[in-house]
């Protein structure tokens, strides 16, 4: 069997930006379904936002591990909050995992 | 697409309704009937369409048990053609004797009706809905199916061809022939018919197999294409055609591949050319076989070309964690049986905010209900 290789992984909240998302790699990066996983919540809306912010950390380190090739494409609603503040949640649930010093983050 | 099936008295299927969706995964304990509704479609295909005998389909152990009724009842609805057609079937059996008839077999469109038969007496009706002619037929068999094309029963044919591009397959890779002599026009359920059928295919939808080569080469390493060669005395061989590095042919016979190979070459056929509107596919199973990295491009194509496709419907019967992430409690039903009792639906009774993701709720047992 060829060997399936991920070059692309969506976390997403739902299959509405899993959809949009993959389709926008595959015609925009040239990537095709296969070279793409998909790890979207299957949580209710709001703690769908949390399944994100939880497994962001773990899927930067585990991109990091990999190398520059790969890519992570992180997507969340903004809500009631701006994009600024999204980025900037994401941005701290990194440095919370850094801390515990055992992230390689 | 199929919006409703009800199935009275027919193994653990007792006054049972099911309406689903355009996509959908069934997931339940095993012996909740799953397989066994999957079964009754599959025999209204073969009673509607390929105009099988009741008795050869209905056997009298599918009667629920411990009950004594003796009549069974099978309602499917299918929307298309511009509106919703009803089909019902009712098949009284004779324990004693072991056969079994035909008591009822109607079908409306929008209400109105399209066809009448009772005990073989049938009324006929046009497609303005105006009575025709009466006509009597073997009651051990569909009058649908025994009707032949006029210019005016063209909503009763259009229901009939759509029953016949309902397509149910539980692959098992350790049935498929490598050879035969004659294409088939339909997969049987566990692909073992799989080489006739895709020979039918190769002339019908040059296109369609071409892209199929496509995404097989992606799957298989050094995959050129499929070929049919059949030889002398009319047999017909089924195999793959591999290029080395250096550019070397040479094939591979349908036998000769892994099992899981054989399921993805019949899963992907299915896709690229048995897919289009107005279709049912449903899988038994489909990840049977198959490497957990192949499951998820699998699914992502089959969800593609439903969603593009205003009728095309697919339901995929699976206790695979990867399925049940996918599509959720949004995109699921349950059957669940108590106490071996009738099998009922419910929603995947996990919880939203248990910190578990669905299947691993599922695993542990902690779903409601």
């Amino acid at each position: 069997m060829a060997k399936r290789k991920v070059s692309v992984l969506i976390l997403c909240e739902d299959q509405q930006h899993e959809s949009f998302v993959r389709e926008y790699v595959k015609r925009v990066h040239d990537v095709r379904n296969r070279g793409i996983r998909t790890i979207a919540s299957t949580k209710g809306k709001g703690s769908a936002f949390q399944f994100v912010m939880d497994n962001f950390p773990t899927e930067v380190y585990a991109l990091r591990k990999r190398g520059r090739e790969h890519k992570l494409i992180a997507v969340v609603d903004a809500d009631n909050k701006s994009v600024e503040e999204r980025m900037d949640q994401l941005s701290k649930s990194l440095k919370a995992e850094d801390t515990r010093g055992d992230s390689g983050i | 697409m199929i919006t409703r099936v009800y199935i009275d008295n027919y193994k653990c299927l007792v006054n049972f309704e099911y309406k689903p969706e355009k996509i959908q995964l069934v997931y339940g304990a095993n012996g909740s009937g799953k397989s066994t509704f999957l079964d009754v479609i599959s025999l209204l295909k073969e009673y509607v369409f390929n105009g099988k005998a009741t008795t050869g389909l209905f056997h009298k152990n599918s009667i629920t048990r411990p009950q004594v009724r003796n009549i069974q009842v099978f309602e499917m609805d299918i929307r298309g053609n511009g509106g919703l057609y009803s089909y019902r079937l009712e098949i009284e059996h004779d324990p004693s004797k072991n056969i079994c008839r035909t008591q009822l077999e109607t079908l409306t469109f929008d209400g109105e009706n399209l066809f009448r038969c009772v005990l073989g007496d049938a009324r006929l009706y046009r497609d303005n809905h105006s009575e025709g002619p009466e006509a009597k037929f073997d009651w051990g068999r569909s009058g649908i199916a025994a009707l032949g094309q006029r210019s005016d029963n063209t909503k009763l044919q259009w229901f009939k061809h759509r029953v016949g591009k309902i397509a149910c397959v539980r692959i098992n890779p350790w049935s498929m022939n490598y050879a035969f002599e004659d294409e088939e026009l339909t997969l049987d359920r566990r692909a073992t018919n799989f080489a006739a059928w895709y020979a039918s295919k190769v002339g019908e939808m040059p296109k369609s197999i071409h892209q199929l080569h496509e995404t097989l080469s992606e799957i298989i390493d050094g995959f050129d294409q499929l070929t049919v060669k059949g030889d002398i005395n009319g047999i017909k061989t089924f195999s793959l055609l591999f290029k080395s590095k250096d550019s070397a042919e040479y094939p591979i016979r349908l036998d000769e591949l892994s099992d899981g190979q054989r399921c993805l070459i019949v899963l992907y056929t299915l896709l690229h050319c048995h897919m289009d509107d107005d279709m049912t596919l449903l899988f038994d199973e489909p990840d049977s076989f198959v490497s957990l990295p192949e499951i998820q491009p699998f699914l992502v194509e089959l969800q593609d070309r439903v969603e593009n496709r205003t009728n095309a419907q697919s339901l995929l019967v699976s206790h695979h964690p990867e399925l049940i992430n996918k599509f959720g409690r949004d995109g699921s039903v349950r059957f669940v049986r108590e106490n071996t009792g009738p099998t009922r639906i419910k929603d995947l009774g996990t919880d939203p905010d248990s910190g578990l993701d669905d299947a691993e709720q599922i695993a542990r047992g902690w779903e409601n209900g």
